[in-house]
């Protein structure tokens, strides 16, 4: 578990230095900010358009976040740095575990962080806490651990560029299967199913969903990325890394 | 499977396939009772941006029909296009469905069939129990039926979905019955009927609080006693008005036809429609007193209809020196009011 908990650890450090980082969340906060200022250009709908500003920056932030471990598995795998790691006494499954929490970490501390930004961003310029923004967050965490599970079982697989177009590939796949599910309800686990965690375009039209429903959603991303990373690790235990 | 392949994530990819497979179930029934159908229009590219997308779409549909001239011929299918692929994005986007048929429904019977596919397709959405849909999308897909296919029958099918929703105000309520009068070839007496029936049931019609400006003293009286399941003062003015209005000419044509009709069986016939619409209007107005012949109330004191000039029998004055009484008694003499 230790072993397992300085992989994370590393992972967060190194991610955290960028200095990219930052200034892609200061960025994306005065996207949404500035989105009041489209008054005339959304036809008086500047209010519904921060909020579903908001909503798209939360994901594309968490999902790029998310598809850096494709390229940090690549990385360590190309400069051998994970042979060094797997000649002491670690687990293949506890160094993907590491990468996927340190990676999850990040993704974490981005979408609270956007998610603080954007709350208090809606709040300057309606007088309104728009909290079930927090519904929204939570429910785009829960498929951003999916996407992070679905990056690691694909970068141990395959290379960095395959790895993550493929996780962006299924992600997209993911929503757009959605419909589909109605009448066949096994797809969602068959694939992901990114679009039963996405709750934006009710939210966006101030339709009060239940909390229970954000946290089913949640419990489903996080057993299906059980289910992946189980996956990730019987392939990887099976891959030549020499 | 050989030995290297570890049992512990084969019997964990197991248990989290069947937990997702609970969970994944139980979140699809939860989102059929409190979420939309996912749009049609949702393709991989999207990735689930399809709300965010649809606002870039509206945006752009907004410069492109400011910088239109005139939104009819092939212009009026590229706006049609824009306006279903925005819905198709976002099947809630009210703003689209109304400025859509808006749009399209006023240059030709054309387009005023697109409109209405437009706001049919808003009142096809499934959505969820405790959403209920905007009365403007309906009334609108009324509107543009009436006015521009000249369609009332099909008018009133979509009137009828506007007036169920609870913030539908009291005009579109007036507005069915008007179409409901028009399919019945506004006949008096089934128009009468309508509107003794809205005010009735006009529980089911939105608050209005216009101050009674104008308005007979007696009449804001007696309006304020009058259908008690009734809304604002407005909307109750205006049905009494239009009851008193329907029933004088009810009477001043059957009264001229039972003055050119020799039949003995057709005068009773006549004297009874008009006894039948004497008590209709006298059970609406109650004790309220009204004109004989305009079946409008006057006021305390009024000798003759201010409306038709007609005889009244004065009420509210004192038999003792004629004061008009601001009760049941005399201001001035305490003598009972007639």
């Amino acid at each position: 578990m230790n072993d397992m908990m300085t992989i994370c650890r590393t992972t967060y450090t190194r991610v955290v230095r960028t200095k990219s980082l930052y200034v892609l969340l200061v960025t994306v906060l005065l996207l949404v900010g500035v989105a009041h200022l489209y008054t005339d250009l959304s036809g008086g709908r500047q209010m519904e358009l921060m909020y579903d500003t908001g909503g798209a920056v939360v994901t594309l932030v968490g999902l790029f976040t998310a598809l850096m471990v494709t390229f940090d598995i690549a990385r360590d795998l190309r400069e051998k740095v994970a042979v060094t790691l797997l000649s002491k006494p670690l687990g293949r499954s506890h160094y993907l575990l590491g990468k996927f929490f340190g990676i999850l970490w990040i993704v974490t501390v981005n979408i609270v962080v956007l998610s603080a930004g954007i709350i208090l961003v809606l709040h300057m310029e309606s007088g309104v806490w728009r909290t079930d923004f927090l519904k929204l967050a939570v429910s785009t965490w829960g498929a951003m651990v999916m996407a992070t599970a679905l990056g690691v079982m694909f970068a141990s697989i395959v290379g960095d560029l395959p790895a993550a177009l493929l996780t962006l590939f299924v992600f997209g796949a993911g929503h757009a299967l959605v419909g589909w599910c109605d009448s066949m309800p096994w797809l969602a686990t068959l694939l992901p199913g990114f679009g039963l965690a996405n709750f934006k375009n009710e939210l966006g039209n101030g339709l009060g969903i239940s909390w229970e429903i954000v946290m089913y959603s949640v419990a489903y991303t996080l057993a299906y990325s059980g289910a992946l990373l189980s996956l990730a690790t019987i392939f990887f235990q099976k891959r030549d890394i020499a | 499977m050989n030995s290297t392949t570890p049992v512990s994530a084969i019997v964990s990819l197991v248990a989290f396939l069947l937990a997702s497979l609970f969970f994944g179930s139980q979140l699809q029934n939860l989102r059929a009772g409190e979420c939309v159908k996912p749009p049609k229009g949702e393709n991989i590219l999207h990735a689930g941006l399809a709300k965010f997308i649809s606002q870039l779409d509206w945006m752009r549909l907004i410069q492109l029909r400011g910088g239109m001239e005139e939104s009819g011929g092939s212009k009026a299918q590229v706006l049609a296009k824009k306006y279903e692929r925005i819905t198709n994005l976002d099947p809630m986007f009210s703003a689209a469905y109304e400025e859509g048929a808006l749009d399209l429904g006023w240059k030709d019977a054309d387009g005023a069939r697109e409109a209405i596919e437009l706001l049919g397709k808003a009142m096809k959405v499934q959505r969820p129990k405790d959403w209920k849909l905007d009365w403007k999308i309906p009334f609108m897909a009324g509107f543009i039926c009436k006015m521009r296919l000249k369609d009332p029958a099909q008018a009133i099918t979509f009137v009828e979905k506007a007036v169920q929703h609870p913030d539908c105000p009291g005009y579109v309520h007036r507005y069915l019955i008007n179409l409901k009068s028009e399919v019945r070839d506004n006949n008096p007496s089934e128009t009468l009927k309508l509107w003794v029936e809205y005010l009735n049931n006009g529980s089911t019609v939105q608050q209005i609080t216009v101050p009674a400006v104008g308005i007979p003293q007696a009449a804001r009286r007696m309006r304020t006693g009058l259908g008690a399941g009734m809304a604002g003062d407005s909307d109750r003015h205006m049905a009494l008005t239009q009851i008193s209005r329907i029933s004088e000419k009810i009477i001043s044509t059957e009264q001229a036809a039972l003055g050119a009709e020799k039949d003995p069986e057709r005068k009773k016939a006549i004297l009874a429609r008009i006894e039948e619409t004497q008590k209709t209007v006298n059970e609406v107005y109650g004790n309220t007193h009204i004109c004989p012949k305009c079946f409008r109330p006057y006021n305390a004191g009024d000798s003759f209809c201010v409306f038709d000039a007609a005889p009244l029998k004065p009420y509210g004055v004192c038999p003792k020196d004629g004061t008009v009484t601001r009760g049941t008694y005399c201001q001035k003499c305490g003598g009972k009011a007639n």
